[in-house]
């Protein structure tokens, strides 16, 4: 092919050409192109509940009466362990991971009372922190040894019910084909609640509740990145917490809104 | 007929386009501020044995372990005078260099004495860059004293 292009590039005789129309419709082409990567640059979220299931494994127990003192301790999991180059391909999926269940149970059980203000939910740790008399009444195994309280201070304190959580997580990896910022990562996990009540003033166990919540992780990119995440931690957290506060209120927990 | 331009479909498409463009722009940090009061005493108390604590920075709080209020639904927390422990958290929109998630949270507890009539705000405030501090403080806001925490200088 001969010629030259230079007389056209420099005077760009075409350009000179357009109708004022069809430089609006370019125009408006560049907008829908922006609004297009405005959409596609960003992080879509679908949150779904998990598959929850409870067992309830508990004796009929006496309602909390205003002013008593529910205490919660426990054990969080362990985050999963995974290395950087999976971390990399499965999107991070198997560190969608909370690591305060304990405290994040606390609040969920106040956020669902029916009757704010009717009891207190405390942290055994900050009741160890203050003190509070002699342990020394207590026998060898029990309860109250064992949390390191004196039946004075759950007398004095109006400490009800003990409520010991032990939290198990587990991430399985599906489809670790995310490569930023395209590609399909998926991982499962699953979280298992289980809570022990003990009756303090009597030092009685009541029972326990286990609550196992199952969801997917999965991630879709095509630089639009769609997460359908199910908080399995989240959910089970709130499932407990709904039903500790439906048996020992006797009443219906509110639905926990907040974010 | 003279006078009349004739539209294009490409001379609707631009603006359109900008504006579908500024709208998903303003829709990123648009959000209601809450107006609510949350009362945090049962039984009923008159106005003057009252004191009113503004949430502030504080997303969340927990009153004397009884009470969870929420910076989503509620401002102000109306509690009886006297002594109280006010278990509260603020968060910090943060260089992802500092921490990867984009934001901080801190959580402190503070335990106060509220006068009755005074207005109390919980306050916070960081330095910025690597190994900032972060302060947390209650402020009476009716006298201008610090009742608990440390203000930033």
């Amino acid at each position: 092919m001969t010629g030259d292009c230079r007389g056209a590039l420099g005077r760009s005789p075409g350009l000179e050409r357009i109708p004022p129309g069809r430089v609006l419709g370019r125009i408006g082409l560049c907008g829908w192109i922006l609004v297009f990567l405005t959409f596609v640059s960003g992080c879509f979220h679908v949150p779904l509940s998990s598959n929850s299931a409870i067992r309830d494994q508990c004796q009929a127990i006496p309602p909390l009466e205003q002013g008593d003192v529910l205490v919660v301790y426990g054990e969080n999991a362990t985050a999963p362990e995974q290395s950087v180059i999976g971390t990399y391909f499965t999107a991070g999926c198997m560190a969608a991971f909370h690591g305060n269940t304990i405290g994040e149970f606390i609040k969920t059980i106040l956020k669902v009372n029916p009757q704010p203000g009717r009891f207190a939910v405390r942290h055994l740790r900050d009741l160890q922190n203050e003190g509070g008399g002699d342990r020394a009444e207590a026998d060898g195994d029990s309860i109250l040894t064992r949390l390191k309280l004196s039946k004075q201070k759950v007398a004095m304190d109006r400490l009800r019910y003990a409520v010991h959580v032990k939290e198990s997580f587990e991430a399985q990896v599906h489809v670790p084909l995310y490569a930023s910022p395209f590609g399909i990562a998926s991982c499962s996990n699953r979280t298992i609640l289980e809570a022990n009540i003990w009756d303090l003033p009597t030092e009685k166990f009541m029972g326990s509740f286990t609550v196992s919540a199952e969801g997917e992780f999965t991630l879709f990119a095509y630089l639009l990145h769609l997460v359908v995440f199910q908080d399995t931690q989240k959910d089970a957290t709130e499932k407990m917490a709904g039903e500790i506060v439906e048996r020992l209120t006797g009443l219906k927990p509110l639905e926990n809104r907040d974010p | 007929m003279t006078g009349k331009r004739k539209m294009s479909p490409g001379s609707f498409s631009a603006p359109v386009g900008c504006m579908l463009l500024l709208f998903s722009m303003l829709l990123g940090c648009a959000s209601p501020q809450p107006t609510g009061v949350y009362r945090g005493y049962s039984g009923m108390a008159p106005d003057s044995a009252l004191a009113y604590l503004d949430l502030g920075a504080a997303h969340e709080a927990i009153i004397d372990d009884r009470h969870y209020v929420s910076r989503v639904k509620y401002s102000t927390v109306q509690l009886l005078a006297g002594a109280h422990r006010i278990q509260w958290a603020a968060a910090f929109g943060v260089s992802v260099m500092v921490e990867p998630g984009g934001y901080a949270a801190f959580e402190t507890i503070s335990n106060v004495t509220l006068e009755a009539g005074h207005r109390y705000r919980l306050s916070a405030g960081r330095t910025t860059g690597q190994g900032y501090k972060v302060y947390l403080w209650i402020e009476d806001t009716t006298t201008g004293r610090t009742v608990s925490g440390d203000k930033k200088p």
